[in-house]
């Protein structure tokens, strides 16, 4: 019944009707006429290079000239860098807002007050550490979205320009400026947040969200340096910009604290020592007191000026107590 | 029909290569003309070209071989020339009135100017007696050159009820020869068999 030609699922034609079939589809399918196939080829070839390899992306738009295509690639490339300057454009305005908005928003981080709960500390550091110093906050901000390695590299300048720049706070803007470096890298990736955080009002808290991680740990530091905080912090930001900052800051430096204790008179008495003549008395005990203020001193100036030498070495006779001749810890007489 | 080679001019139509969309071109838009003239579509051309620029735009949507390509090509044109159709119909349009026909064309008769105008975008004699699902299996099967598998794909039908329809249409188009000839083609008896009646 059926013809080889035929399909198995076909109804079978009979020869008569066949040739009716024929005739048919020689009425109907014609070629189309030439002007008809140029416009039509002119129309397909054009869309075919603009939606080449599926939907157009970034990548694809860029790899379009390569295939082929060479019409659109200037015009792409051209709008990629009208795009990226107005990225970078917006980047640096919303960045001189920010820090104009920063440093007049947020006093208490300027007085050095500790933070209030763990959230503002995570959200707000590039915006503290600005606010504590003044003259190194612009900067910072600038680099926030753009150029983060210049912002590393500027850090330790500003806080030689900050007059009020304490070893903790110019420890602050070394921290603040690595994470802004990081959360510079973050927003740069996805082009919006970038330009976004700086122009908008909660942009110091995205980027410092970006951020929170490397800045949550250096943000003890703008609470140390009024409370004389822990130590740890203030030496890991302090070590950067200990020698530039100090010490017009710190009435006490580390080159005094470390001359004005004498060691061979701290042996094995901890606060207390014999007199000259074999005694046990408080007078004698007024020059160990002043190594003791000294002691206090260390502790605040080895917050600003990383020194783990001279105020581990002022701290270490305390635990050398134990080891000192049993002296009776009341006075004698 | 590519054959073996149909992979490579897809894979080079995916990458913009105008000579693969040519290729393509000269293969799809006449057939699918033919099969928008057997309709009776006024604008087969346009609805041609609006088709193949889907194509184009959605070609990343598809994955397949050549008759799958070629079924889904049908099926972008069918609903393509349905919403030609519904575009056609809410805005009909003015017609002239023969005074005005036959002042434009003196000398000739208005009607069969018109007529002869109108060629192949007119339904062709042959489908007059199906119905529009019958004509849709019958164009698709013999002029675009689909099996009744892919017919039944394209048409969103069944396979079971787009065989039905084959065979109605092809009863139709046997009442018409007959009719057309002189001779009449008895459906019952038509089968694989040719007789005369009278």
């Amino acid at each position: 019944m059926s013809t080889p030609i035929e399909p198995r699922d076909d109804e079978p034609i009979e020869e008569t009707l066949r040739p009716h079939l024929w005739r048919l589809r020689a009425r109907l399918v014609t070629p189309p006429e030439e002007a008809r196939v140029a416009a039509d080829l002119d129309r397909l070839h054009r869309a075919a290079r603009e939606h080449a390899h599926g939907a157009p992306t970034g990548g694809e738009v860029v790899a379009i000239p390569g295939a082929g295509g060479g019409d659109q690639g200037p015009g792409w490339s051209r709008f990629g860098q009208v795009a990226a300057a107005l990225l970078l454009v917006v980047a640096v305005g919303g960045g001189l807002a920010v820090g104009s908005n920063s440093t007049s928003s947020d006093p208490l981080v300027a007085d050095g007050a500790p933070q209030p709960d763990g959230t503002l500390a995570e959200s707000g550091d590039p915006a503290r550490g600005d606010t504590s110093t003044p003259g190194g906050a612009d900067s910072a901000e600038h680099s926030d979205a753009s150029d983060a390695d210049v912002e590393v590299e500027r850090a330790p300048q500003d806080g030689v320009d900050s007059p009020d720049a304490a070893g903790a706070v110019s420890g602050d803007d070394g921290a603040s400026g690595t994470d802004a470096a990081s959360g510079g890298d973050g927003t740069a990736d996805s082009g919006a947040g970038g330009p976004g955080a700086p122009t908008s009002p909660a942009g110091p808290a995205q980027g410092g969200s970006g951020s929170a991680s490397g800045g949550s740990e250096s943000d003890p530091a703008p609470a140390a340096p009024g409370e004389s905080g822990p130590p740890p912090a203030n030496d890991d930001s302090g070590s950067e910009d200990s020698g530039s900052q100090d010490p017009p800051a710190e009435p006490p430096s580390g080159e005094e604290i470390i001359a004005a204790p004498d060691p061979g008179e701290l042996d094995g008495f901890g606060g207390q020592r014999p007199c000259p003549d074999g005694s046990i008395s408080d007078d004698c005990l007024a020059p160990d007191q002043g190594a003791g203020d000294a002691d206090d001193s260390d502790v605040g100036s080895g917050d600003g000026q990383s020194d783990d030498g001279s105020g581990g070495a002022v701290a270490r006779p305390e635990p050398e107590q134990p080891e000192s001749p049993s002296q009776p810890t009341t006075p004698t007489e | 029909m590519f054959g073996d080679g149909f992979d490579r001019v897809l894979a080079a139509a995916r990458g913009g290569d105008e000579a693969a969309w040519t290729r393509l071109y000269l293969d799809l838009a006449p057939v699918i003309t033919g099969y928008l003239r057997g309709h009776g579509c006024r604008t087969a051309e346009d609805v041609t070209s609006e088709t193949l620029l889907q194509v184009v735009r959605d070609l990343h949507r598809f994955d397949g071989g050549e008759s799958a390509f070629r079924s889904w090509v049908f099926t972008i044109a069918h609903h393509r020339m349905i919403d030609a159709t519904r575009h056609g119909q809410a805005r009909p349009s003015d017609p002239a009135e023969p005074e005005e026909l036959e002042a434009a064309l003196p000398g000739q008769d208005f009607e069969e100017a018109a007529i002869a105008e109108l060629g192949s975008s007119e339904l062709d004699p042959l489908l007059a007696g199906a119905t529009p699902d019958q004509r849709d299996v019958l164009l698709l099967r013999y002029v675009a050159d689909l099996t009744l598998h892919e017919v039944a794909e394209v048409l969103d039908k069944r396979y079971d009820a787009v065989k039905a329809l084959h065979r109605r249409g092809l009863d139709a188009l046997r009442a018409h020869i007959a009719a057309d000839t002189g001779r009449r083609v008895s459906p019952r008896r038509a089968r694989g068999t040719l007789t005369t009646s009278g």
